[in-house]
């Protein structure tokens, strides 16, 4: 350090430490009010949706382009071989379709008659892009491109393809923050769909990161039904998450140390690290009951 | 006057990176932690309260920009979800501990510099696993280490290898400037 700057310093009247102080009591007073009320949050996140979130989204864009060209560059041979799969899987798929449109006929006449043609019905969603995720590598959570004034609210519901990526926990103006479902503070209610049994998922950093998977638990099947590759979608007794979206599939099964339920993993439907566009719907769950 | 207005571009730009870029570059989902390069390294050429200031914005940006649902006792917040503050102190302190050190900032030496970068990482790190994992009884500690604040903290000295000499020119060009006034 320079003698010159050294004399610059003495200008300034406040000492350090009581900078420190005044900046330490600062955070403690946010710390505070923000776990109670969202007094600082409307000017903060307008000036983030100004300053910040403009840019994070032409970045995205530039990266989104990026990383496009080179996939369509390095996958083309995958792409190739995918299709090929995939034309079996579709014509499989239409087998299986016809069958099932059979049962939806038999399925609707019969919903009819207990009038809950309303309960699945498809709910509305808007895309957006991810622009920014979190600062550190704790959770899996992102900021959004879409906020208040395209109508997202807090607890929306995020989807990515059919599957469930997790929900809002905060807008902006023009953003707004999701954590996901694989994020270690997540939990969601679901149900298997085979066997209609209700369990909870979490999210779990440790198994995301060492196996791809999530867990899940409480899970009663007292007769040994639920195996490995069943569907399990969320519940309808959640209270944030609308009921039927698929949230992955069961991957292995085991019995609590508690012997009463079940507990195990999950492998989640969507491809967590690759989300660059999601869907979010924008029915919430409070309403809709 | 120019050094704020410098450190204020300076915090958007890393910020921008850390939350925009990196996730490009993420290596099997770890990112280097670019705030606590531009936090240290602020604190440590320039001293306490350059550093403190840096760690406050660089903190709040994250802060704003977090949702890690971390509620206290597993209660809800009460206001949009948001818990303010958190990462706004930690920064605060990494920037201030490392302004202590100013004394020993030599331009020319890169070493301590980058040692500073890694233990102010470490720190943060730890302090997050603290409040964030192990106050929700997550105590596998060994394994948070060594899959998640280790592989951070090397990434992020690869990184600091570049962005150091990038802010040693900056600090640079403030000190002329500086001696210009005179």
């Amino acid at each position: 350090m320079s003698p010159v700057v050294k004399k610059r310093r003495k200008k300034f009247t406040i000492s350090s430490r009581y900078l420190l102080i005044g900046l330490t009591v600062l955070c403690a007073l946010l710390l505070v009010f923000s776990f109670n009320t969202s007094l600082f949050e409307g000017p903060l996140k307008a000036a983030a949706s100004v300053v910040v979130v403009p840019f994070q989204r032409g970045i995205a864009r530039v990266g989104g382009y990026l990383s496009d060209r080179s996939e369509e560059l390095g996958q083309l041979k995958d792409v190739l071989a995918e299709n090929q799969a995939l034309k079996e899987q579709v014509d499989q798929l239409t087998i299986e379709n016809n069958q099932l449109q059979q049962d939806r006929y038999e399925l609707n006449q019969l919903r009819s008659l207990y009038d809950l043609d309303q309960e699945y019905a498809d709910y509305e969603k808007i895309g957006a892009r991810v622009i920014a995720s979190e600062a550190d590598n704790w959770f899996y959570s992102f900021t959004i491109d879409k906020g208040e004034k395209d109508g997202v609210q807090a607890d929306c519901n995020v989807m990515a393809g059919s599957g469930l990526v997790g929900r809002v926990v905060s807008v902006g103006p023009n953003y707004a923050k999701v954590i996901s479902l694989i994020s270690d503070t997540s939990s969601v209610s679901a149900t298997v769909l085979a066997t209609d049994e209700n369990l909870v998922v979490s999210g779990n950093l440790q198994s995301v990161q060492s196996e791809g998977t999530i867990r899940f638990s409480q899970l009663a099947d007292t007769q040994d039904k639920v195996s490995a590759g069943d569907k399990v979608v969320t519940s309808s007794i959640s209270d944030k998450y609308l009921p039927g979206i698929l949230i992955g599939y069961i991957d292995s099964v085991s019995s609590s140390s508690n012997n009463l339920t079940k507990s195990g993993t999950i492998t989640p439907a969507v491809d967590f690290s690759h989300l660059e566009e999601v869907l979010v719907v924008m029915e919430l769950k409070r309403q809709t009951e | 006057m120019k050094k704020g207005i410098t450190i204020a571009l300076l915090v958007w730009f890393f910020f921008l990176l850390q939350t925009a870029v990196c996730p490009w570059i993420a290596f099997g989902s770890i990112k280097p932690n670019l705030l606590v390069i531009l936090t240290a390294t602020v604190g440590f050429m320039e001293g306490r309260k350059a550093g403190m200031w840096t760690g406050f914005a660089c903190g709040l940006c994250a802060d704003l920009f977090a949702a890690n649902g971390v509620t206290l006792s597993g209660a809800e917040i009460a206001g949009s979800g948001d818990l303010l503050g958190f990462y706004a102190l930690l920064y605060l302190y990494v920037g201030y501990l490392n302004g202590r050190a100013n004394r020993l900032f030599y331009p020319e030496d890169i070493k301590l510099p980058l040692g500073m970068i890694l233990v102010s990482g470490l720190g943060v790190n730890l302090a997050c696993y603290l409040v964030m994992f192990l106050m929700r009884a997550r105590l596998d500690i060994g394994y948070y280490l060594l899959h998640v604040i280790l592989p951070e903290e090397i990434y992020t000295i690869v990184v600091a290898f570049i962005l150091y000499p990038l802010l040693l020119l900056w600090h640079k060009w403030l000190e002329r400037s500086e001696r210009g006034k005179e």
